[in-house]
């Protein structure tokens, strides 16, 4: 069922090609899932046949299809979820504990597609911020007015309700309309959508604790992406964090950038003369436990944007997405609380 | 988009109306979705009915409950076949009929708790049984009406949903 | 009248599909991860086993609650099961209940995988101790996704 290494080889230097994203060996299963129905669209017994055909046709639309097919991730909730997971235990307390007057937590979703990022974020924050008195502020751009109307009714698919969402979050945050789903709508109100370009200059905007530009980046030329780097740092507090996607750098585009390592994810905060702004929030990100900051300086050796290391999950439970809550090793007590604020009653079975 | 429905049903007696409950976008969306998932050809599903099959191949499964009827799914027993061949990975010629009536019985089941998750509840789903018939409808429920049916086409070849909803002999 | 023909039914006791009986089984290596896949229907158990073989699992298989209650008896504890809801003999939510009230296997994370749907439904299966809840119809990367939510993934899947 498997590809074969020669189909694998080449899809690999594809997307690496195109799209500057590395496809590692062991993403065997990945390249099979999601060429599969490319395959048999185009009448093909297999992935094998049809990587062998694109080989010999060489068709510009195929060859976007299957980069398409490889590097769309979109319509996924919290499946890399390291950026949310740091969100939740560095990020917003660090900003909390920076900015107590103000007690409003701002962030940009810049590229929020159909809504699952900003969304996402929201019902992460939640229960972080009940009753403490914050007030969190969500904007979702994108340069998509279909999306950004998509977004904004907060109605989505089965299909799409089963692509990343914690089951608990979907019994907490959504109920049923037809054969859809639509987000509560408390947490529909807290989220502003606006069509924003970004290559384009930015409208007037508020300050902002954190933006997520991720998995953006890669679809603009090198000028075009220094130009919306700068651009977000003058958007972003000093001490404000940016995620890029897991395989994404400002490395090589725009050095004001400092890759810091929060949770078991990084983020890239602006780099700033002197005594940083930062270090203060770079070494509590460094003590936390088994983690060392790892920050990517200027003598950090040019490399290409895909192949900078990525945090490994391995089996690691993250901490506060639900977990099993009795596993009986590794188990942190954050999940165990995630769970007990589930709005699960326990009787009614 | 013209959908055939079937127009015999019942105006004496009182039927739940499932055509407000479930409408053919619902039904539609529905199918469409277990065609994109589990046999990778959403798109390639056209709401036209299809002639007959000589063979049919049907699956049935009950919601008994705050509502009771049937959801019947049929199909051409080449369709059947090749349905089979894609969710088990085999070539057709090596698809047995225990595998058929596996797969079109899993079919009814994953449409039946979808339409089921649209109905008045709370009401539990059967297992599926399938039947095959050669001509003619091939499934007939005692005491209930077809409330809602839907014809499409698979690769030339005709499927269909049909829901049956019981007859209250209280009415 | 049509000429009614009943192939088979997928009722109790009838036309039970090959399963793995809890005979000798193979306790997989220490470094793969097992997973039991519990559908009564052989397609679904063969599409969901693709799916979780392609990610490095050792997968055993149970057409119902109480066979896969056999299997983890006879020693096959997995790292997940793949449940379905509506089975003969003994249905999901029953088998996650039992499971769920046996100490020893308190580390085994336990998904729905079912075409039940209503808000409802998955309230009671996690009410009843399901970690995870995924609704049919699924795509692989529906599953890969809640693999890689519960840290089930042996590799980082995304791209």
């Amino acid at each position: 069922m498997s590809v074969s290494k020669e189909t694998f080889d080449h899809v690999a230097a594809l997307v690496r090609r195109e799209a500057a994203i590395v496809l590692e060996v062991g993403k065997e299963y990945l390249v099979e899932a999601r060429l599969v129905p490319l395959a048999r669209k185009a009448g093909c017994s297999g992935v094998d046949e049809y990587v062998a055909q694109l080989k010999r046709i060489n068709d510009r639309h195929q060859i976007q299809q299957v980069v398409d097919a490889l590097t769309t991730n979109e319509t996924s909730w919290l499946r890399d979820s390291e950026p949310f997971q740091a969100l939740v235990s560095e990020v917003v307390p660090a900003v909390m504990a920076s900015k107590r007057s103000s007690r409003t937590l701002s962030i940009w979703s810049a590229a929020c597609s159909s809504g699952q990022e900003p969304y996402g974020i929201a019902m992460m924050l939640d229960d972080l911020l009940r009753n403490t008195g914050w007030r969190l502020e969500i904007l979702a751009t994108d340069i998509s007015m279909d999306m950004l109307e998509r977004a904004q009714k907060g109605v989505y698919s089965q299909l799409e309700m089963n692509r990343g969402l914690p089951a608990s979050m979907l019994v907490k945050y959504f109920t049923r309309e037809g054969a859809s789903w639509k987000i509560n709508e408390a947490l529909r109100q807290s989220i502003t959508f606006k069509q924003v370009n970004l290559a384009h200059p930015f409208p007037l905007m508020p300050t902002f604790d954190v933006i997520f530009l991720r998995n953006v980046l890669i679809y603009f030329d090198p000028p075009t992406k220094r130009s919306i780097l700068q651009r977000m740092q003058q958007v972003l507090a000093p001490d404000g964090f940016l995620f890029l996607g897991g395989a994404e750098t400002t490395l090589g585009i725009d050095d004001t950038w400092e890759r810091v390592k929060v949770g078991r994810s990084f983020a890239h905060t602006p780099r700033l003369s002197g005594a940083s702004a930062h270090s203060a929030r770079a070494v509590a990100a460094a003590t936390a436990p088994s983690a060392s900051a790892t920050v990517m300086g200027k003598s950090a050796p040019a490399t290409p944007p895909a192949s900078v290391p990525r945090p490994s999950t391995g089996r690691t439970p993250m901490p506060h997405l639900p977990q099993p809550s009795n596993n009986s090793s590794n188990q942190s007590k954050d999940s165990v609380r995630w769970h007990a604020n589930a709005p699960l009653g326990g009787s009614n079975a | 988009m013209s959908i055939p429905v079937q127009s015999d049903v019942s105006s004496v007696m009182e039927t739940p109306n499932v055509a407000a409950l479930i409408s053919f976008e619902d039904l539609h969306a529905i199918l469409e979705q277990v065609w994109a998932s589990y046999l990778h050809s959403g798109d390639e599903l056209v709401p036209l009915a299809a002639a007959p099959a000589v063979e049919q191949i049907s699956a049935s499964v009950s919601v008994s409950g705050a509502f009771m009827g049937h959801v019947v799914f049929a199909t051409s027993a080449s369709a059947a076949t090749q349905i089979a061949a894609i969710l088990m990975d085999l070539p057709p010629q090596e698809v047995s009929e225990d595998d058929v009536a596996d797969c079109v019985g899993e079919m009814a089941n994953v449409l039946g708790g979808n339409l089921k998750s649209l109905l008045p509840g709370p009401s539990v789903l059967s297992l599926p049984i399938v039947m095959s018939s050669n001509g003619g409808n091939a499934m007939r429920w005692p005491d209930a009406t077809v409330a809602l049916e839907s014809e499409l086409t698979w690769h030339g070849e005709p499927i269909s949903v049909t829901v049956w909803a019981q007859i209250d002999p209280d009415l | 009248m049509p000429d009614l023909n009943p192939v088979s039914g997928l009722a109790p006791g009838n036309t039970a599909a090959p399963t793995p009986t809890p005979g000798p089984l193979t306790i997989p290596a220490s470094s793969a991860l097992g997973a039991l896949v519990i559908d009564d229907s052989r397609a679904m158990r063969s599409i969901l086993k693709r799916i979780m073989v392609e990610v490095g699992f050792t997968v055993a298989e149970a057409g119902n609650g109480q066979e896969a209650l056999d299997v983890m008896s006879a020693g096959f504890i997995p790292s997940i099961c793949l449940i379905d809801w509506n089975m003969p003999v003994m249905d999901g939510l029953e088998f996650v209940t039992l499971v769920r009230s046996q100490p020893q296997w308190r580390g085994v994370t336990l998904m729905m995988v079912t075409t039940e749907s209503e808000h409802g439904q998955i309230v009671r299966a996690l009410a009843a101790g399901a970690h995870e809840y995924v609704i049919k119809p699924f795509t692989p990367d529906a599953i890969l996704d809640k693999l890689s939510l519960l840290g089930l993934l042996p590799a980082e899947a995304s791209v």
